[in-house]
């Protein structure tokens, strides 16, 4: 069978079988990316909600304010939400449908690739951080809950934070893998085959 | 233009070239409820990129532009993203009615040689059953004239290997 026979068989099929009814313009579908995008527009909620929180402590207890563990988590929970703010914008940019096929899968390979590498070392450099924020607070005594952490020895305690911080790399491979994944093995298929 | 009156402009544009979706849907989604979703999907998509549309294009080019890249990004769970069989090579969940056996045969025969190609050269091949010319063709894909008329022809080469030995 030739190609155009192939093609208006395809055409009296569409023609025959095209839905009637008029175009249902909706808020919003059912498809992976629409349910991603609101599952993250959810986790946006909870720093705020967190954030109400530790105001409300703050206010309430002076020796909370000048403990650096809680402005650690703070910061922690401040950074994570910039993160889900940042997936958000993936999630949406993913689903972008401007521009030629060409450009469009070249721009979303690239976003998912860049935003993989920042999530990845970001987290790693503010877990990082949070170690070191850790030791300085046990060595200035600013906060006595670390007292009985600071009297395990040196080199227990940073074979614990590179083992968190090696775990913590792996996690977020997989959750990213989990979520981007999918889409970064599509985009390349799809490179592919504009080249070949 | 009020939202509203936008709305019903958009509505009239679409149900004039309603075709265009559908078509892409049927190349892309494996039954008909995959084709409704992803129409559903490619509407929504359209409509939301409408007001970016300023018109320097056809409407035609711009919308296989947004259905295309719908499409491609429209991952959905637990189902499979290629064309699938049953054992006696039909298409299941199929509401497409043929006319008799023959046609019925020759349309798994199309959906079997549709399937082996691969996403890119399916959106090739709609754009071509669609007489656009190769210029238009260029700014839809972004493959220059010269990738897509190669492609065009190992396209033809294959799709005749595939018709012919089933």
């Amino acid at each position: 069978m030739e190609l155009e026979e192939l093609g208006e068989l395809l055409n009296n099929n569409t023609e025959r079988n095209i839905p009637n009814d008029n175009a249902a313009i909706r808020k919003s579908t059912a498809g992976p990316l629409s349910a991603f995008a609101k599952k993250l527009r959810f986790t946006l909620i909870a720093f705020p909600l967190a954030a109400v929180l530790f105001t409300a402590q703050f206010l309430d207890d002076a020796a909370a304010r000048h403990s650096p563990t809680k402005w650690i988590l703070v910061t922690v929970l401040f950074v994570e939400f910039l993160l889900a703010i940042f997936n958000y914008i993936i999630v949406k940019n993913i689903g972008n449908t401007e521009g030629n096929i060409k450009q469009n899968i070249l721009n979303k390979f690239a976003l998912i690739k860049n935003a993989y590498t920042v999530h990845l070392y970001l987290h790693l450099f503010l877990y990082a951080m949070m170690a070191v924020a850790l030791e300085l607070t046990m060595r200035y005594r600013l906060d006595i809950n670390f007292e009985g952490w600071s009297t395990v020895a040196p080199i227990l305690r940073i074979a614990v934070y590179m083992g968190f911080l090696i775990v913590q790399y792996f996690l977020r491979r997989i959750s990213y893998k989990r979520y981007y994944g999918r889409y970064l093995e599509k985009i390349q298929q799809l490179a592919l085959q504009l080249e070949y | 233009m009020e939202k509203e009156d936008l709305k019903q402009f958009f509505t009239v544009l679409i149900n004039r070239h309603r075709r265009i979706i559908y078509k892409i849907c049927y190349l892309y989604a494996d039954n008909e409820a995959d084709r409704q979703d992803l129409y559903q999907e490619i509407l929504f998509r359209v409509w939301q990129a409408y007001p970016k549309f300023r018109g320097d294009a056809k409407f035609s080019t711009w919308l296989y532009q947004v259905a295309l890249n719908t499409s491609f990004a429209n991952l959905r769970e637990h189902k499979k993203s290629v064309i699938t069989h049953t054992a006696d090579g039909l298409l299941p969940d199929t509401n497409y009615e043929a006319t008799d056996d023959t046609e019925t045969e020759q349309l798994a025969l199309l959906h079997q040689a549709i399937s082996q190609l691969n996403e890119i050269e399916r959106a090739v091949v709609v754009l071509y059953l669609e007489n656009k010319t190769y210029d238009e063709m260029e700014s839809i894909m972004g493959i220059p004239n010269g990738a897509l008329r190669v492609k065009m022809t190992r396209i033809k080469e294959k799709l005749k290997k595939l018709t012919k030995t089933d």
